[in-house]
């Protein structure tokens, strides 16, 4: 518990050294040579866009993935690499974005399950250096209170306690603001300097710099799987570590498909969304989709574009605002194609030929009986559009990621659709699916659809779209026309930062 | 947490042939058989003896081939209806409930009709008014689902007590037949609501078994109702995106089970027992709970597994000429049921042997 006042006559080692990690997942590789140091009582930021590499860090630190390649040290001492034990052991405190905590059990059981392992009878409440350790660092918390009661701040900082108590000198808080509102955010902010005053390091993976820049005292910026730049927040200003963020990257506009615009077939006014927990995660949304466009709907995820998309496509309830969208009986009449294939956009008991059906059983076509040659001619349409080669009568939850997507995009661009909603249509997709895809979009808009898009890639967005809406905690902070869209501008954006004047 | 294990099971991923099925249910029946034999022997009965007269209760005569055959009946119907509901992956166990109400609904019509209603309309009327009011059982149920998320194979189960004791109140109370000397009947149906035998004892219901269990095929095959049912079943989210209401689908799946059964509750008055009584069923709505698995939903085989639980439960009635418990009968049940699931679940996996290196990491 007190390790990290025991300090060695001389403190040269910072507290966690990372030098030359590697992993590789298939052909991706997450993390490429990673090194960085973690000093001793500082906080130190983590940040990157999706994908960049930043929980695959942490997860090797905390010894859930074990690397390819490289070491790390902790107190100037090897760390035994893929074992969580170990790096417990060694006072690495990892807090999630989704909270390990039993709901029904009060605060204090939920600690008391970390630290008293192998006591026979559990202790129901808290010793004196539990509350000490409390009112030292600033926590301002109910322990007799059952979990399920108390707010997700207050769960946070349980959470940290909890990681704390366990003796880790070391905390790592994977996003830890994008539950909170501002105030709670000051709170946390709060805890986490007490923290790094008492000694020990914490590491602040987040995508928000404005918030980082006050916090946190070095910086590790990672892209790509490479760290790129490492410095301290006082010699850094949003605009810098943007472009480090983004990179120095290019894209080509030859995609784009020519503009011109035609009527309006989606509108969205005022529109504001909640969560399944009730916080408000899309907030007053305005704007328009004609056909012939293709609107990129930018953010970093978490940011509201999926709650939004899903709302358009009729998977959440408003809760208030307007859209107005092609209809058909009361359903939705155009192509949605939803950022999670399996379970939502299909079926994963079905066989590929009912999925075919998902959402078109109600056209006229196909009558209460499901007439049989046109759902077989149906089936054999969506296969076809995309060259997926599989039997119809196949479960769809033995295809590929790359066929699951095309399966859906086939079915949902059946009838020449005006509008065609597309969140994350290409993630997790190899190369040559996600060409298709793209391509499909595009043809479908010189065609004469509205596409409305959501992407992990900037490039990508930007190489097809023919407008750019950026999205930055749930409301529209950006509406530009592509060509007056850089990657710089956007990446300033995208973390909360101010337009260029 | 570190003891290695030599063995291994694994889920097999290919559909099992229809031969590989076979086989695994004749497995399972004989060692339902054996385990059977064995609980006998231990309680002192010759398995042989016991077996034999089960069998002859079940099909050696006529009569007894007519009474297992009017037995499936009502066991079919809820299984169907059960099954249906299961489409939706909504778990009905209510159908014992919902046949009293039935019975309840057809013995209203049937009692009050004027006695020179004509058959045509008198029947079809009876029969009617037991899908109403078996329907209207499993709506309560339903609407509690539907709009309030309470769990229905709760209120299904409970709800099955209600209707019994309303059933027995009625008898016994203000339905009761001055008549029968005090027993928990009320007076027959008008004579025209009842169809009579038309074969060797066999009443017309299982016209309507098979009929049901060809609809419910149909439904599977080729609707649009079948297909909104098994996406709500299989992925709730998907059925949303697919524009299928879980509410809409909720009630029909629940509403169409129930009044399945409240057919079945009218066909044993009309056909049966031409009045409403207490004990009407001797859990014909439980045993179709096991049918139903047994044919894993199967609407075909359904029909078979209703003939082979009537046999069962009918021959059980015959075992006590030969002085052995009628709960053979019903232990049976439980064993086959049993034995058949845990054939067609190991039938899912395969044990393979792991090496040690590969033990625990």
């Amino acid at each position: 518990m007190s390790a990290f006042k025991t300090e060695r006559a001389t403190p040269v080692h910072p507290l966690v050294r990372l030098r030359g990690v590697s992993k590789r997942f298939g052909d991706v590789l997450a993390n490429d040579g990673v090194s960085f140091d973690v000093p001793r009582g500082s906080v130190l930021a983590l940040v990157g866009e999706n994908g960049a590499g930043k929980s695959t860090t942490m997860n090797i630190l905390s010894g859930l993935y074990l690397p390819d390649a490289g070491q790390i040290e902790v107190d100037g001492q090897a760390l035994a690499l893929g074992s969580p034990k170990a790096s417990l052991a060694a006072g690495i405190g990892m807090v999630h974005q989704q909270f390990r905590l039993v709901e029904t059990l009060t605060g204090f059981e939920n600690i008391s399950l970390a630290i008293d392992r192998g006591r026979f009878l559990q202790r129901r409440s808290a010793d004196d250096a539990l509350r000490q350790q409390m009112h030292d660092l600033g926590f301002d918390l109910d322990l007799t209170v059952p979990v399920w009661q108390l707010s997700l701040a207050r769960r946070q900082q349980l959470e940290i306690l909890r990681v704390l108590s366990a003796g880790a000198r070391v905390l790592a808080l994977d996003e830890p603001t994008s539950v909170l509102s501002p105030i709670e955010t000051q709170g946390l902010f709060a805890i986490i300097e007490k923290i790094a005053a008492s000694g020990r390091s914490v590491v602040l993976i987040s995508h928000k710099l404005s918030e980082i820049l006050g916090v946190a005292r070095d910086i590790v910026v990672m892209r790509g799987g490479r760290v790129v730049h490492v410095g301290l927040a006082k010699d850094s200003d949003p605009d810098s570590l943007a472009r480090h963020i983004v990179g120095d990257r290019r894209f080509t506009t030859e995609a784009r498909p020519a503009t011109r615009r035609g009527d309006v077939v989606l509108t969205v006014d005022k529109l504001s969304v909640a969560d399944h927990r009730g916080a408000r995660v899309v907030r007053d949304v305005a704007f328009k989709a004609h056909r012939g466009e293709v609107v990129a709907m930018i953010g970093v995820t978490g940011n509201g574009q999926t709650e939004l998309m899903e709302t358009i496509g009729g998977l959440r309830k408003p809760l208030s605002g307007r859209i107005e969208s092609p209809q058909l009986n009361g359903r939705r009449h155009f192509a949605y194609i939803p950022a999670q294939h399996l379970g939502t956009g299909l079926a994963p008991g079905l066989t590929v030929r009912e999925n075919a059906l998902l959402g078109r059983q109600f056209l006229p076509a196909f009558g209460p009986w499901l007439r049989r040659r046109a759902v077989d001619a149906n089936a054999r349409e969506v296969i076809a559009r995309f060259g997926v080669k599989i039997a119809d009568n196949a479960p769809v939850r033995r295809l590929s990621g790359g066929n699951l997507q095309r399966i859906v995009l086939g079915r949902e661009l059946q009838d020449d659709p005006k509008l065609i909603i597309a969140d994350y249509p290409t993630r997790g997709l190899d190369v040559a699916s996600a060409a298709q895809i793209r391509s499909a979009l595009i043809a479908a808009a010189a065609a004469g659809a509205a596409v409305l898009m959501s992407s992990e890639e900037l490039e990508e967005s930007l190489s097809m779209a023919t407008r750019v809406l950026v999205m930055h905690s749930g409301a529209i902070v950006a509406d530009l026309p592509a060509e007056e869209a850089d990657l710089e501008t956007i990446g300033r954006l995208m973390i909360g930062g101010r337009e260029a004047a | 947490m570190n003891l290695t294990m030599p063995f291994r099971l694994e889920p097999v991923l290919d559909e099992p042939r229809r031969g590989q099925a076979a086989i695994r249910l004749a497995v399972g029946a004989c060692v339902a058989l054996l385990v059977g034999a064995a609980l006998l022997l231990a309680s002192g009965y010759d398995p042989v003896v016991a077996y034999s007269a089960l069998a002859r209760g079940a099909f050696g005569s006529m009569n007894a081939i007519s009474g297992t055959i009017n037995k499936a009946v009502p066991i079919g119907l809820c299984a169907i209806g059960i099954a249906f509901a299961y489409r939706a992956r909504l778990w009905n166990i209510g159908a014992e409930g919902q046949l009293y109400f039935g019975a309840f609904g057809a013995a209203g019509v049937g009692l009050f009709l004027p006695p020179s209603t004509p058959p045509v309309v008198a029947l079809p009327l009876v029969l009617l008014a037991g899908m109403l009011g078996g329907g209207l059982w499993a709506f309560i149920a339903a609407a509690l689902k539907a709009y309030r998320g309470v769990n229905e194979i709760l209120t299904t189960l409970m709800l099955n007590y209600v209707a019994i004791l309303w059933v027995a109140y009625l008898v016994t109370g203000p339905w009761s037949d001055p008549l029968a000397y005090s027993f928990p009947y009320s007076a027959p149906i008008i004579a025209n609501a009842q169809p009579g035998r038309v074969f060797a004892g066999i009443h017309p219901g299982i016209i309507v078994l098979v009929a049901a269990s060809l609809g419910l095929w149909w439904l599977d095959r080729s609707s649009r109702l079948g297909f909104n049912l098994r996406v709500a079943g299989d992925a709730p989210r998907a059925a949303l995106y697919g524009g299928v209401n879980h509410r809409t689908v909720t009630l029909v799946a629940l509403t169409g089970a129930g009044a399945l059964a409240g057919l079945a509750g009218a066909i044993e008055i009309a056909g049966s027992t031409t009045r409403l009584q207490s004990g009407l069923s001797p859990g014909y709505g439980f045993i179709a709970i096991l049918v139903a698995w047994l044919a894993q939903g199967r609407p075909l085989a359904i029909v078979f597994a209703a003939l082979i639980y009537s046999g069962l439960l009918n021959g059980g009635f015959a075992l006590q000429v030969s002085s052995i418990p009628p709960a053979t009968g019903t232990i049976l049940q439980a064993v086959l049921l049993l034995c058949f699931l845990a054939a067609a679940t190991f039938g899912k996996y395969r044990i393979r042997r792991v090496p040690a290196s590969q033990g625990s990491p």
